[in-house]
């Protein structure tokens, strides 16, 4: 039986977070952390997938008036607003793991079906949308992204149970779809914690891939990227243009970040 | 001569068939190492990192970013120490004018090939019209198909006579023959079925089948709801029905495993005036009712025959039947399509005498030919398959 980490993030800081989900992607590539699955949330921000164009995207001038920081993420995709009540998950495995997909489509079927199973051991019903969407009465709760190393894949989603959808929709120049929480879909009354529904989350990764899992921490090597990188995602080049530099000129991290 | 290191757009699913470049993390001139990631590509979503094939430098780029590259085409060249760059640098040329033409559609390639034939036609004629030859000579020529370019005159300022032809024709009929060069489509068909003879061990297991139920099924439906029923969609549905309870006929070979696919995609082999075309029919067990399927059988014959299929109509067929009962065949050797494990071909129905009962009775038969991958399936089950198709096709009105 497979044993993965569970990596609960207490920051909230987007930058930092971001920086973190690179941070253990090239960590698990080099076979320098464990398999994981990590849970995270930010304060209010938007994050563009890694090829899209901040002014045809985001609306800037709401985001300045809400203090919605503007991020863009490593993974391609589209656009999306993250608050507390938005529960971020990622999977980060080597090769090796049976999750791992044999083709590169599946990746998202295989993570997201534990996310529906979940769902629906709530009473919600909740659907697999190809390519990469969970959809609950025709409204998207979750969206996800993946990339794929030569030695590593990351899949990471977002799940919307209580967040902002006012913002949401403002702050969005051009959502694609009409999205909605699982908590306005659903009456779970005050049942529905964040730490119930990661519970559940695992319990479903053991109940269909028979993985197991095991509380942990960041590595102090994925904490040293992690810093580099959340420079990287602090960088208006980075957020607004998608343009980076080399972090430290020199350093033996620069290999391995393969700035150039 | 040196080989070019060519990095291509991979094939990362089976539903991929291009790939859009998110970032190149070198730049042309930076060194690389084996192994190490050099692009990242996007493909129904997915961002997945490149790596060099070899050390070297990244040379030339061929691809922008959110450039969408077909599967298989060029996207960089690297060149390791030594390499001669001039020589590369002309490869890359030859490389790229070859990728040009090939992105022009098809029909303007037949379009263009017909041209070229014209053009070279009349090259000849012209040619052909400046050798001195007598009118008897040439009369004699075209009647035997003669170059008459091949022939030396014997005759006053080396002008061709009537018995330089025929010594001609006496020394050809040896090795007569018309050049036609393979290109195009017969080209590819060569190509896909000399890499199938090299890698794929193939035994072709033959059993006749009882039509009877076949023949009664495609009149019924003609009478009362007059459709045209192909045999060919009996047979594709009584496949797909055989495929789902032996999933291992329809699976690929990737270096030392089998991966067995899900979705059963069924191509159906047609011969058009263009060459050999396999329309898909796309997850064929799935097509519930058989008017459905036979529907999608006939729309797809019909604009293969035409050449209007589009890519995805042609592509990640997983399993495919290859009739040539109208050409009055009974029975014949089918050769695997390289990513595939099997393949059925069917003969014509034919009434023949049969025992049954220990009486002699006219029945139609047909035969099934399956040539399967040594590899991965033995005699013994390639023959149980075989039985179950049969099985199926024999009451075949029990799956409509």
């Amino acid at each position: 039986m497979e044993e993965w980490r569970i990596l609960n993030s207490r920051s909230l800081n987007p930058y930092l977070n971001m920086a973190i989900e690179e941070a253990v992607l090239l960590a698990v590539n080099e076979a320098k952390a464990p398999n994981t699955i990590r849970f995270w949330r930010n304060t209010e921000s938007v994050i563009l997938g890694r090829s899209q164009k901040v002014e045809e995207e985001v609306n800037l001038d709401e985001c300045a008036k809400l203090h919605v920081k503007i991020l863009r993420r490593f993974t391609g995709g589209g656009t999306v607003y993250h608050d507390l009540g938005n529960l971020n998950w990622s999977i980060i495995m080597d090769k090796t793991s049976i999750l791992y997909p044999k083709m590169v489509l599946e990746i998202y079927e295989r993570v997201c079906k534990v996310i529906v199973e979940s769902l629906k051991y709530l009473g919600v019903d909740a659907k697999f949308e190809e390519p990469n969407n969970i959809m609950v009465n025709g409204k998207k709760v979750s969206g996800s992204a993946a990339y794929i190393k030569k030695n590593a894949a990351l899949c990471h989603g977002t799940l919307l149970l209580s967040a902002n959808l006012t913002n949401l929709n403002n702050v969005l120049r051009r959502p694609r779809y009409l999205v909605t929480n699982i908590t306005n879909e659903v009456d779970l009354g005050n049942s529905l914690s964040t730490s119930l529904l990661k519970k559940i989350i695992l319990l479903n990764f053991t109940k269909l891939y028979g993985i197991r899992f095991k509380i942990g921490k960041l590595t102090r090597y994925e904490m040293k990227l992690a810093s580099l990188f959340e420079r990287k995602y602090r960088s208006e080049l980075w957020n607004f243009k998608g343009i980076y530099e080399k972090c430290v000129e020199g350093s033996s991290f620069t290999e391995a970040l393969h700035f150039g | 001569m040196v080989r070019l290191k060519v990095v291509i757009m991979p094939k990362l699913d089976l539903a991929m068939d291009s790939g859009s470049i998110v970032e190149w993390f070198k730049k042309e001139g930076e060194s690389v190492r084996e192994g190490e990631p050099i692009l990242s590509i996007m493909t129904q979503k997915v961002t997945t990192e490149i790596t060099s094939p070899v050390n070297g430098v990244l040379y030339k780029i061929l691809a922008g970013i959110n450039e969408e590259v077909p599967v298989g085409e060029p996207i960089a060249v690297i060149v390791e120490e030594g390499d001669d760059i001039e020589a590369v640098n002309k490869q890359i040329k030859e490389m790229l004018e070859k990728k040009a033409a090939a992105k022009v559609e098809v029909k303007e390639v037949v379009e263009e090939v017909k041209e070229e034939i014209k053009e070279k036609e009349i090259e000849l004629k012209e040619e052909e019209e400046r050798v001195r030859i007598s009118p008897v000579a040439r009369k004699l020529a075209e009647e035997y198909g003669i170059d008459i370019k091949q022939i030396k005159g014997t005759g006053p300022q080396g002008r061709i006579t009537k018995e330089d032809v025929l010594r001609a024709v006496e020394e050809l009929k040896a090795k007569k023959g018309k050049i036609i060069p393979i290109t195009g489509i017969r080209k590819i068909i060569a190509e896909r079925m000399s890499l199938s003879h090299k890698i794929i061990p193939p035994v072709t297991y033959c059993m006749e089948v009882d039509a009877t139920e076949m023949v009664a099924v495609r009149k019924m439906f003609k009478e009362k709801e007059n459709i045209d029923l192909s045999y060919n969609t009996l047979i594709i549905k009584a496949v797909a029905k055989a495929l789902l309870d032996y999933p291992i006929f329809n699976s690929t070979v990737e270096g030392e495993n089998v991966r067995l696919i899900d979705d059963i995609n069924i191509g159906l082999a047609v011969a058009t005036d263009y060459g050999l075309v396999v329309p898909i029919i796309h997850n064929a067990d799935k097509k519930g009712d058989i008017r459905e399927l036979n529907a999608i059988v006939r729309d797809l014959i019909e604009r293969a025959r035409q050449n209007k299929l589009s890519i995805n109509e042609v592509t990640n067929g997983t399993f495919i039947v290859t009739n040539l009962g109208m050409f009055k065949i009974d029975v014949f050797t089918p050769i695997i399509f390289p990513d595939q494990v099997a393949i059925l071909g069917v003969g014509r129905i034919v009434e023949k005498p049969v025992v049954v009962d220990g009486q002699i009775k006219i029945k139609p038969i047909l035969t099934l030919c399956l040539t399967a991958d040594h590899r991965v399936i033995d005699g013994a089950l390639a023959a149980t398959f075989l039985n179950r198709v049969t099985e199926y096709l024999e009451k075949i009105s029990s799956l409509i």
